[in-house]
């Protein structure tokens, strides 16, 4: 009976040892790249003119740029119009494009890439094609 | 029945395992490290001029390469029929957001020898931003110089 006193009270010693206010007491979740970031820039394109977006990026990203819709600006019509996207970063009064490309609108991103943390812009312009204005939208989605 | 040996042995075996407790959080000296960033001159100039409308704003990006203090100066603004040259008109600093500038330093301001915003910054992209605080009367012309690290 003894015994198992002593054992008993060793044992609770020995457990009592190393505990303190910063031991884990479950596992952590966790943190970095877990949520998404959704922005969504919308406007009305002019012929021959260039339009951006700037989004700032926390860490190392892919960067997901989808061309979301375009229609007419009388009507709302969907339009299978081609126009112009980018990213890059901004620069003076533009955004200097990395990566472009001339789309349709689509359900799947365009432009994809990974960049660095930092400031970034996504861009659409008309590539020549415009005959009229033109409302779009653009979805960018990014880790964050 | 414990023997005496075996009392003793256990006895050493629980002061051993108390004596090893709070090993770990024995108090240490602290050191002080003491880092001093010297935030760097500015040392590059950008021009930014065009036209701002009524109600209306303008902004230009830049990067900052290094820590240190950006310096944005109006150094012209309005002298037309309708806008005086010296209006006042809202200045600032701050980051790309969105399709505008998010400016984190801005006062209203004439133009004149500066520079009438500075702020020191990380290393990013900035941008500088003028804006209509109610008195234009017809879009105004002005040239801004921002200097940065």
């Amino acid at each position: 009976m003894t015994r198992l006193a002593l054992a008993l009270v060793l044992a609770a010693a020995v457990t009592g040892c190393g505990k303190d206010a910063t031991t884990p007491t479950s596992a952590s979740t966790p943190t970095g790249a877990a949520l998404t970031a959704t922005r969504l820039f919308s406007g009305t394109l002019a012929a021959r003119d260039t339009q951006f977006y700037s989004f700032t990026v926390a860490q190392q990203s892919g960067v997901f740029v989808t061309l979301a819709s375009v229609t007419a600006t009388d009507n709302r019509a969907a339009t299978t119009t081609s126009v112009g996207i980018g990213l890059g970063v901004p620069r003076g009064t533009e955004c200097a494009m990395s990566t472009r490309a001339v789309v349709t609108s689509a359900l799947t991103p365009q432009v994809r890439e990974i960049v660095a943390p930092g400031v970034h812009c996504v861009a659409i312009y008309d590539p020549g094609t415009l005959p009229a204005a033109v409302n779009y939208a653009v979805r960018i989605g990014y880790f964050q | 029945m414990p023997t005496s040996r075996n009392l003793l042995v256990a006895s050493a075996c629980l002061l051993t395992s108390l004596a090893a407790c709070g090993k770990n959080n024995t108090p240490t000296s602290p050191t002080t490290t003491t880092t001093t960033t010297t935030a760097a001159d500015a040392s590059t100039t950008e021009q930014f001029s065009g036209s701002v409308a009524v109600n209306g704003a303008r902004f230009y990006s830049f990067d900052v390469t290094t820590y240190g203090t950006v310096n944005v100066t109006l150094d012209r603004i309005g002298g037309t029929a309708s806008v005086p040259a010296s209006v006042w008109v809202g200045l600032g600093v701050g980051v790309p957001d969105g399709t505008d500038c998010s400016t984190t330093a801005s006062l209203n301001t004439q133009s004149g020898v500066g520079p009438q915003v500075s702020s020191t910054l990380a290393a990013g992209t900035y941008c500088a931003r003028i804006y209509d605080i109610g008195n234009l009367a017809g879009p105004a012309p002005f040239s801004i110089t921002i200097a940065h690290p």
